[in-house]
């Protein structure tokens, strides 16, 4: 009986997933059109972006420096593609890898921090780490890194290597989010005094916590990279990481499902608008509004406000029955 | 033999002493009282007992090893469980959640076999959800074991704040004021499982206000303004003409 119930409930979580990833597939069947097929992947890169800093935003900490840490996958895999001609499956992960070490050396000082303060910490890494990059010989500087070797020349062969990295990134954060590794950050976030006297060591978890993100944000990174041959870093600045935040929250930052979400519908707003371009920016302006005022939890958190709102009605009507009698 | 023992132990915030050169023992199985007034220095205490603070001088031995410099999570995996006079929670976990949540050190699985869900881990999850109802019945909260923490009343919180040190399977359980906000109702049961848990051999700190705790207390240390001002028996605290006026006022 219960067995039964759980599969339900289990079949009614992956509904949304399944839709969207249908959604994706057929894309090309409806278009051959380059450039659409370049906002999907832009989608797809995007969102591996925005889930793998909610992966961090488990532990209670936000950061401000994960598209600098995408931007570091970047480079390195563009690097590494370009001067020294190693093949793609090394370059992406390196570039993963990178990213991961990186950020976790990076955030080694600052792991003590909690909330605004380590919001600000981050902050200031992610613009420096932005500088340096500007600033180095290897990186193009400002002039920006080109000729990258692409990986596959196909549109259609990128399509759906980005297809299938976004499902096993995404299933790989799915696990981690839904072990007990994932329970231990949540309960680190809620009360980290509390979890320190269970015996979790906020600092180990903090880090692994970055350390798994940033491994995934320097994979999409290097997979972009390959994707794209150029690289400039006013695409990764921070505007682009407050954007990665932005879709996490409007989303729904308390659901897996809210950056998946969130990146898509934010992301196509815009290029659907493209057509009477003039209200676009209002469009997307009102869409955030519209969440941040009528829907706390988030897009993703509509089925619950539903359910709430029926579950009330509910109650009200059986009081009403109560008093006529 | 003492399983807790301090000696010469000081804090100092700036020019302030909070503890004053403080020798404190507990010995093992013993339930053991801290009593003071309001600013006497329990909680800083406590505190320093845990590794939340770091004393300015003076030693913390515990189970015959130094733990006076050690971090929150090495002294719980030492045996060490505490609630908190706060009493924050997992409030956004159901009771069962908090708990389980609560089982982070034993039985321990390694990362490798929870991330991939081994048979280790699975058969480790299983006996903690056996272990988990067990100190729910045992603590009267299996009736709630399904809500929300957050909306659990005062008084199933602060039991719940016991049910997660336990979880921890401590040899010293150290609760911080547990009678703070009961009813006389939960009180009373408070204090059955208190004695309930000495007789399965668990050492227990009581910090604490309310006088019904004394009857189950086998001995009491009273600190006023950081310093020792008595330790004995229950009994003897209460003829204590010192103890009277520091924590009194006078006669009483």
């Amino acid at each position: 009986m219960e067995n039964t119930l759980d599969k339900k409930k289990n079949l009614r979580k992956i509904i949304p997933y399944a839709i969207i990833l249908l959604a994706f597939l057929i894309v090309p069947a409806f278009t051959g059109n380059i450039y659409w097929l370049g906002v999907f992947i832009f989608i797809m890169y995007q969102m591996i972006g925005s889930v793998s800093l909610r992966t961090i935003f488990l532990s209670g900490n936000i950061s401000f420096a994960h598209g600098s840490f995408i931007a570091m996958g970047a480079y390195f895999a563009g690097i590494l593609a370009k001067d020294l001609g190693f093949p793609p499956g090394v370059t992406l992960l390196a570039g993963a890898l990178f990213a991961c070490v990186i950020s976790v050396i990076t955030g080694f000082p600052f792991v003590r921090l909690r909330g605004l303060y380590y919001g600000m910490a981050s902050l200031f890494m992610g613009v420096a780490i932005i500088y340096v990059i500007q600033a180095l010989k290897v990186t193009g500087g400002s002039r920006g890194l080109l000729d990258i070797p692409s990986m596959f020349s196909s549109i259609y062969a990128n399509y759906y290597f980005f297809v299938i990295l976004t499902v096993v990134c995404l299933l790989a954060m799915y696990r981690f989010e839904f072990s007990r590794i994932g329970i231990t950050l949540r309960a680190l976030a809620q009360s980290p005094e509390v979890a320190s006297s269970i015996g979790v060591s906020e600092s180990f978890y903090k880090l692994l916590a970055l350390g798994f993100g940033s491994f995934f944000a320097g994979l999409t990174g290097a997979a972009f990279a390959l994707y794209s041959t150029v690289l400039s870093t006013t695409n990764y600045g921070l505007t682009f990481s407050i954007w990665l935040l932005m879709y996490m929250m409007i989303g729904g930052d308390s659901k897996f499902i809210g950056p998946v979400i969130g990146t898509v519908i934010f992301v196509l707003i815009p290029e659907i608008g493209r057509s009477f371009s003039a209200y676009a920016p209002y469009l997307t302006a009102a869409a955030m509004l519209v969440v941040a005022y009528l829907i706390p939890g988030g897009l993703a958190g509509i089925p619950d406000l539903i359910r709430r709102r029926k579950r009330k009605n509910k109650v009200e009507n059986l009081s009403e029955g109560g008093q006529a009698i | 033999m003492k399983l807790l023992e301090t000696s010469g132990l000081t804090k100092r915030f700036g020019g302030l002493t909070v503890i004053d050169n403080l020798d404190f023992g507990i010995e093992e199985g013993e339930v053991k009282g801290l009593i003071g007034p309001n600013g006497a220095g329990k909680s800083t205490f406590f505190n320093l007992v845990t590794g939340v603070l770091l004393p300015s001088a003076g030693k913390i031995k515990y189970d015959n090893r130094d733990i006076t410099r050690s971090k929150p999570h090495q002294v719980a995996k030492m045996g060490i469980g505490r609630t908190f006079q706060m009493n924050p929670l997992f409030g956004d976990f159901t009771v069962l959640e908090n708990v389980k949540a609560a089982f982070h050190l034993r039985p321990h699985s390694s990362l490798f076999d929870i991330y991939f869900n081994s048979k280790v881990y699975r058969d480790n999850e299983k006996q903690i959800a056996e272990s988990a109802e067990e100190i729910l019945a045992f603590l009267g909260l299996i009736n709630v074991r399904n809500e929300l923490a957050k909306n659990l009343s005062h008084g199933y919180q602060k039991i719940l704040g016991v049910a997660r040190a336990l979880a921890t399977r401590p040899k010293l359980l150290m609760l911080d004021e547990p009678l703070g906000g009961l009813n006389p109702e939960e009180i009373d049961f408070f204090i059955k499982a208190i004695s309930n848990l000495r007789d399965q051999g668990i050492t227990i700190l009581i910090v604490e206000h309310n006088m019904q705790v004394l009857d189950i207390l086998n001995s009491v240390s009273v600190i006023s303004f950081g310093q020792k001002i008595f330790e004995g028996t229950p009994g003897d605290m209460r003829q204590n003409s010192t103890v009277a006026e520091t924590y009194f006022g006078g006669v009483i």
